[in-house]
């Protein structure tokens, strides 16, 4: 995995291991999802971090003296950042786009189908006589 | 400091209402300059365009945490409420939802019907011919016939209903309150070259579509046409004075940091109800030491939000999720005085649909739906494309203490001071909201909703800002007369938030447009006789 970072000062062989299996802790892999610890997840990861740097520097740090779960528990602010990017690069990609019902596509430029709704539901609402304050 | 040739009419800020006024004006063929801070946007780099659209910081709505080139800082830390704006060509609108529902006659009566506030010196009679107008330059969608409103047609079908309004709907017949299909600022249709919507669900970071109307592709491209000019990448920093006591012109910092002066014959603010403001208090002078047209010394004042309490059900069968605009069906069955609820005035409820998975995974984290490790997957599916609800958008009432002032440390980037917010929740609102929140949770219950969870006020909420230079006939309690002229300088016009008297309880963009309109056409109906 070391061709994943070697752009990349940000983690070394160590860290990385760290950082799958925090990730994979937080979102393990299940059916056809894949854990977080993905290789090419954490590859986006990586890259996105950039101005997270600190953040993700101190989650690792903090994952040296405590076990995973803990630092998972201790919900620190730098973790929340961190989670929060974790979301952001786990839910956009494509296995994991497809295993919850989506296809793996930004919305623009085909945008989606909605159900037009049933419009019956508005005809006791037109039966009401206007009700806004006479002034 | 270079002093080109003074123009006719010289409008600060590109947003809803900068442009609303620019082309009311257009038609009388003044030399117009409009002075925008921020730039043109370009639709393809929106979000939606991206598999990152849920990360996309750059296109936040705190001005804090984006932090671009065209925003300016905002202290809002005594505030349980944080400001959410835009600056650029389109303003807010930008961002903005594009929920569009008219004020009711009532609003303009509150201290008549309830006793409270103050009365506009206007009422809906006069908006009304200008509601149309801007509806129709808009292209609001909607469906005629809401009994909760007087009537009016909008130019365009409704959104869809989808699951979500559908379900929701269902909640409140089941109850016997209103509900209706929400008038939008979004094309359901193509419409005066705008592309149909094809529910990107992503009208809160822009509309790669252009379906949603943003006035940098509504009124803009027309007041061009009609010969108004808007430079971008101009920062005002103050309005300056002649010595006879009228508005000279503006004082910017063009986009490659160089101070520049415009003269004007006539000043229009719409800047919002925050940057508005900010710029008149910073433009004191020997003649005017506590700030521009202030000898009321209520600009800055009377700061108005609206409150926003945040409902969602978590149902077992799917609903709409990340598909559609956010916007769908609303209520109003709460908006108006009722004494036995416990507070005056009243709330409308607009109907949101769902979320993406980013945003569905944090609110169920958040609520603590969704844990990380094990039963991460079995909570997010519990919550992804089964979460819908409201939010409820309470009548904030004017209160002097309320305010917008000059912060003493804090600059943007050109060294003008940034605006400090101070702002209480009153204890009127914060009833509302809870009883905002009893509602919808009834609601969502008929809906089927399996949990209901809930929080008020939305501490990002403070997307709408208003009443910080009121409008009103006596010079001593309000700031602009009752066709947006300053009382205290006669070429100096206000056309944004910062003149609503009080609040009403909807979301206040399309009477904001609507009154830019009639003061362009106040102003056109007095050219020859303007400063008198
Ligand atoms: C996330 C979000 C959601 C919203 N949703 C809705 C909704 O659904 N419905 C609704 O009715 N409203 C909504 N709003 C509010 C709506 O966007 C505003 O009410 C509306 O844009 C205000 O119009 P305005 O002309 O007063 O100000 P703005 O549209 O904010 O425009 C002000 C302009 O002035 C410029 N400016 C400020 N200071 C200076 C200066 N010193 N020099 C030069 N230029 C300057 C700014 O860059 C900006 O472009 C929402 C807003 C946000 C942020």
């Amino acid at each position: 995995m070391a061709d994943l970072i070697t752009s990349d000062s940000l983690i070394d062989d160590k860290a990385l291991d760290t950082l799958t299996k925090l990730l994979n802790t937080m979102i393990p892999p299940s059916g056809d999802r894949p854990g977080a610890g993905d290789p090419e997840i954490v590859r986006d990861l990586i890259s996105a971090a950039q101005e997270l740097e600190a953040q993700v520097r101190n989650v690792l740090t903090l994952c040296e003296t405590h076990a995973l779960a803990d630092v998972i528990a201790l919900k620190t602010p730098d973790f929340s950042a961190f989670g929060a990017l974790v979301l952001q690069c786990y839910y956009r990609d494509d296995r994991v786009m497809a295993a919850i019902g989506m296809e793996p596509r930004s919305p623009h430029p085909q945008g989606y189908d909605l159900e037009a709704g049933d419009w019956s539901l508005l005809d006791p609402v037109k039966a009401r006589k206007p009700f806004y304050r006479e002034v | 400091m270079v002093s080109p040739d003074p123009v006719d009419v010289l409008i600060v800020g590109a947003g809803a209402s900068g442009a609303a006024v620019a082309y009311g004006l257009a038609e009388t063929r003044m030399r117009i300059v409009c002075l925008e801070q921020g730039g043109w946007m370009n639709p393809l780099e929106y979000p939606s365009t991206g598999r990152d659209w849920e990360a996309r910081g750059d296109m936040g709505i705190s001005p804090n945490r984006r932090g671009l080139a065209a925003d300016y800082p905002v202290n809002d830390r005594n505030s349980p409420i944080s400001v959410a704006n835009f600056n650029a060509v389109g303003g807010s609108m930008i961002l903005y939802a594009g929920h569009y529902p008219r004020f009711h006659p009532s609003d303009f009566r509150v201290r008549t019907l309830d006793g409270v506030a103050d009365d506009w010196p206007i009422d809906y009679e006069t908006l009304a011919p200008f509601y149309a107008e801007n509806d129709r330059i808009m292209g609001v969608s909607g469906l005629a016939g809401d009994p909760a409103n007087p009537p009016h047609n909008p130019p365009l079908p409704p959104v869809p209903l989808g699951k979500s309004g559908s379900r929701l709907a269902q909640g409140f017949n089941d109850l016997g309150w209103h509900w209706w299909p929400s008038d939008t600022a979004i094309a359901t249709e193509e419409y005066e070259g705008r592309d149909k919507c094809i529910n990107l669900g992503a009208c809160l970071s822009g509309c790669a579509q252009g379906a949603k109307a943003s006035t940098d592709v509504t009124y803009w491209p027309m007041a061009m046409r009609a010969g108004v000019e808007v430079r971008t990448h101009c920062r005002v920093r103050e309005i300056t004075v002649r010595p006879d006591g009228m508005a000279g012109g503006a004082v910017y910092i063009d986009g490659d940091g160089n101070e520049q002066f415009q003269a004007a014959e006539v000043v229009i603010m719409a800047c919002n109800g925050v940057g508005t403001p900010r710029i008149l208090l910073n433009s004191s002078s020997s003649l005017f030491p506590d700030g521009l047209a202030n000898s009321s010394g209520l600009v800055g004042k009377n700061l108005m939000f609206h409150p926003y309490s945040l409902i969602r059900g978590i149902f077992d069968e799917p609903v709409d999720g990340y598909r559609g605009p956010g916007v769908c069906i609303w209520s109003q069955e709460f908006y108006e005085t009722d004494p036995e609820r416990g507070y005056v005035r009243g709330f409308t409820y607009e109907i949101n649909r769902g979320n993406g998975p980013v945003m569905a995974a944090q609110m169920g984290m958040s609520q603590g739906y969704v844990p990380w490790g094990d039963g991460h997957h079995a909570g997010f599916d519990s919550v992804f494309n089964r979460m819908t609800g409201m939010v409820g958008i309470c009548e904030d009432l004017p209160e002097e203490h309320n305010t917008v002032t000059l912060d003493a440390d804090l600059t943007d980037a050109d060294g003008i001071p940034a605006p400090k917010i101070d702002y209480t929740l009153s204890d009127n609102s914060r009833r509302m909201l809870d009883f905002s929140i009893d509602r919808a949770t009834e609601v969502l219950k008929a809906a089927g909703a399996r949990e209901v969870f809930s929080y008020a006020p939305i501490p990002v909420g403070g997307w709408h800002l208003m009443g910080t230079a009121r409008m009103g006939s006596d010079p001593d309690r309000s700031v602009v007369n009752e066709w947006g002229r300053c009382h205290d300088v006669k070429n100096l016009f206000i056309v944004d938030g910062s003149i609503f008297v009080t609040s009403g309880g909807v979301n206040p963009t399309r009477t904001i447009q609507a009154l830019a309109l009639y003061v362009a056409d106040a102003m056109k109906q007095r050219l020859a006789n303007l400063f008198d």
